[in-house]
C-alpha cells in the first residue's frame, strides 16, 4: 500500500480551530420554519458505521463536497459550516477518515454513528437539534433556485 | 405535539384510522383539518422515494411505514391537534414529524417502525422529554 502525502496531510488530527462542513438534502430543510434546518439532518443511517460524515474546510470548499453525488442529485443539497469548537462544547469529536475515491477531507463524527445512536437516542437528538441550530444559521451553498 | 403526552394514543385507535384511510378520506369531519390534508400528501408523496434518493444511500420508508404515518396523521387530526410544522423522511428510512412552537419549543414524532413513534418534546428551561406511542 502506498500512502500518499496527500493522505497522510489529511490524517492529520482536527484542531479545535477547524470547521466542518455537513451536506444536508433539501428533505431536511423547511424554509417556512425559524430554524429551517432539521434534527434529521444529523441523523445517521445503517451505512454510517464509523460515524457521521463531515468535511474539513481546510481540505475542500462546499460545492468540492457534493462533487461524489451524482449530478442529477446534486442539486438538492445545501451546505453548512460548523465549527469544530461548537461540536466539542457538546461532547462531540471529529476524527479524520480520508476517502480515496471521494472529496478530500473527509471525516467522521464517531459520537453519532449509526451504532451509537441506537444506543444512547436520547442524549443525541437533543444533540442533533443543537446542530441544527447552529447549522440553519451557518447555510454557505444553496440549491439552485 | 405537547397534547399527545396528556391524551395517550392506542394501538386500536391507530390502527382503525389507518383502515379509516384505506377506505376513503381518513379525516374525521368536525375536527380541524387546516394544514393535515397537506401532511398527508407530504407522506402519500414520500412512496415514490426509491433506494439511494439521496444520492448518498439513502433508504426509503416502507409502504407500512407510510400507512402508519398516515394512520396517525388521521390519530392526531381527530384528537384536533395542530398539524405538524414539517414532516419529512430521514435517511435511515424513518418518517419525522416536526413541530416549532414560539420561543425554543419544540416537538417531534419518528416512525421508525409500523406503530411506533418516538415522541421528543424540548420546552425552555425544562429537560428534554422522551417517550413512545402508542402509550395506552
Amino acid at each position: 500500500v502506498r500512502i500518499t502525502a496527500m493522505s497522510i496531510d489529511e490524517l492529520a488530527p482536527v484542531e479545535e480551530h477547524e470547521f466542518v462542513l455537513r451536506r444536508i438534502h433539501r428533505n431536511a430543510y423547511n424554509s417556512n420554519l425559524d430554524s429551517p434546518i432539521l434534527r434529521i439532518a444529523f441523523q445517521p443511517n445503517q451505512n454510517d458505521d464509523t460515524g457521521l460524515s463531515v468535511f474539513r474546510e481546510r481540505f475542500v470548499d462546499a460545492t468540492g463536497t457534493l462533487a461524489d453525488i451524482a449530478p442529477e442529485k446534486r442539486d438538492a443539497y445545501f451546505v453548512a459550516r460548523l465549527a469544530v469548537l461548537d461540536l466539542r462544547s457538546i461532547g462531540l469529536t471529529v476524527v479524520p477518515e480520508p476517502q480515496p475515491q471521494g472529496p478530500r477531507g473527509h471525516a467522521v463524527i464517531p459520537e453519532l454513528s449509526w451504532q451509537a445512536f441506537g444506543a444512547e437516542k436520547h442524549a443525541l437528538k437533543a444533540k442533533q437539534l443543537q446542530l441544527a441550530k447552529w447549522a440553519s444559521a451557518a447555510i454557505i451553498l444553496s440549491p439552485p433556485a | 405535539m405537547i397534547a399527545v403526552r396528556d391524551e395517550p394514543i392506542e394501538h386500536a385507535q391507530w390502527n382503525a384510522a389507518i383502515s379509516r384511510g384505506m377506505n376513503g378520506n381518513g379525516f374525521v369531519a368536525g375536527a380541524a383539518s387546516d394544514g393535515w390534508e397537506s401532511i398527508a400528501a407530504q407522506i402519500a408523496a414520500m412512496q415514490y422515494l426509491g433506494e439511494d434518493w439521496d444520492g448518498l444511500g439513502a433508504y426509503p420508508p416502507s409502504r407500512e411505514l407510510l400507512e402508519s404515518a398516515l394512520g396517525l396523521a388521521y390519530v392526531l387530526q381527530e384528537k384536533n391537534m395542530a398539524p405538524p410544522s414539517a414532516v419529512t423522511a430521514s435517511t435511515s428510512g424513518s418518517v419525522v414529524m416536526v413541530w416549532q412552537g414560539p420561543g425554543e419549543t419544540y416537538g417531534e414524532v419518528e416512525l421508525t417502525r409500523p406503530f411506533h413513534g418516538e415522541v421528543m418534546i424540548v420546552e425552555p428551561g425544562k429537560d428534554p422529554e422522551y417517550f413512545e406511542i402508542p402509550n395506552a
